[in-house]
């Protein structure tokens, strides 16, 4: 497929990844502007750890920061599959009910939050053509 | 020489990542789908609670603007009662200034009462000062005839009766009217007519019979 095509297909899963965040997050949050700008904030930030991916995870340094990065890489993509799961279970199945609703809502999810790691394979990783 | 590779980079983390992604989300999607479930069926009986909330308010509003015209109902009659104590007085006071006065006067006013209560407004049938007429055809050749009072059309005789009638009967024209003279005015079939006049008498039926012209 040509590459262009495809990172802006998994760029525009990418954004409807971030709005899952920001929905998910602001949620938990609660109404207010406050909370929806930290609810959009940090769905950034963490939009912005699942594109880094690569570099990430294939940073070889046993130092204290990439080490720790990669926890808090870790932490952001659970995360993810939780806000993303819950975003896409109350905004696109919402009519749905039952163990369907469910299959779906995790195929989806996983659809979704896969979306920024292969951004990232495509940015990062020399390998990828 | 071979590159070591860190834990996130093995495949089999990310197939016990995957398997324990999956299932924890489909326990947690089982989970809170029941909740929603529940939810819905709540915010339904919560509905339904406010509907029958609704129609009770509309009932008690119902039932306080009832209250509302009994009210209006007792008033309207308290009224009424407040008129006819007034009346009472009024009656009480005439009574009281009747008694008050001399015997004589007092005779004669009992005596035109008494006239007028059981000789005059009490007997008369056809109402104060008024009587009847019945008036009838006793000509076999006349055709039809049509009947004016006071240059009223009251309507026609087809049948004719050559006895006499009983007063007041359904086979004639049949009219009450006010005490005094009247005018009868007759047609028939041929253009001729005949004209008279007739007096009334108070609390009277009288037959009116029409010979040949």
């Amino acid at each position: 497929m040509n590459r262009s095509l495809l990172i802006i297909l998994l760029g525009v899963v990418t954004i409807w990844d971030t709005v899952t965040t920001v929905y998910g997050t602001y949620t938990i949050f609660g109404e207010g502007t406050i909370q929806l700008v930290v609810s959009i904030g940090f769905a950034l930030l963490l939009a912005g750890f699942l594109i880094r991916t690569i570099p990430i995870i294939k940073n070889p340094s046993e130092e204290l920061i990439p080490v720790g990065t990669k926890v808090l890489w870790f932490l952001a993509i659970l995360y993810d599959l939780f806000t993303s799961f819950t975003g896409n279970m109350d905004l696109i199945l919402g009519n749905a009910t039952g163990t369907q609703k469910v299959v779906l809502a995790i195929g989806l999810t996983l659809f979704v939050c896969s979306a920024p790691i292969g951004l990232s394979k495509l940015f990062f990783d020399p390998d990828s053509e | 020489m071979t590159k070591n590779k860190g834990i996130l980079e093995q495949p089999f983390f990310w197939y016990i990542f995957i398997a324990l992604v999956v299932s924890g989300l489909f326990f947690y999607g089982i989970k809170i789908d029941e909740d929603r479930t529940l939810l819905n069926a709540l915010k339904i009986d919560l509905k339904n609670s406010s509907d029958e909330l609704k129609r009770y308010k509309t009932l008690e509003k119902q039932l306080n603007g009832s209250n509302d015209s009994l009210e209006l109902i007792v008033s309207a009659k308290e009224e009424n009662i407040t008129e006819l104590r007034k009346d009472i007085k009024i009656l009480s006071d005439s009574i009281e200034y009747l008694h008050s006065l001399p015997p004589k006067i007092k005779k004669e006013y009992v005596d035109r009462v008494h006239y007028r209560d059981n000789y005059v407004e009490k007997t008369n049938i056809y109402g104060k000062n008024k009587g009847k007429i019945s008036i009838y055809n006793s000509c076999s050749s006349s055709g039809r005839l049509n009947v004016y009072i006071n240059d009223s059309y009251q309507g026609s005789l087809n049948r004719y009766y050559p006895n006499s009638v009983n007063c007041p009967t359904n086979s004639a024209i049949t009219k009450i009217l006010p005490v005094g003279w009247h005018k009868i005015y007759i047609t028939n079939g041929r253009n001729t007519s005949m004209s008279y006049n007739v007096y009334i008498n108070e609390n009277n039926c009288q037959t009116e019979k029409i010979r040949c012209f």
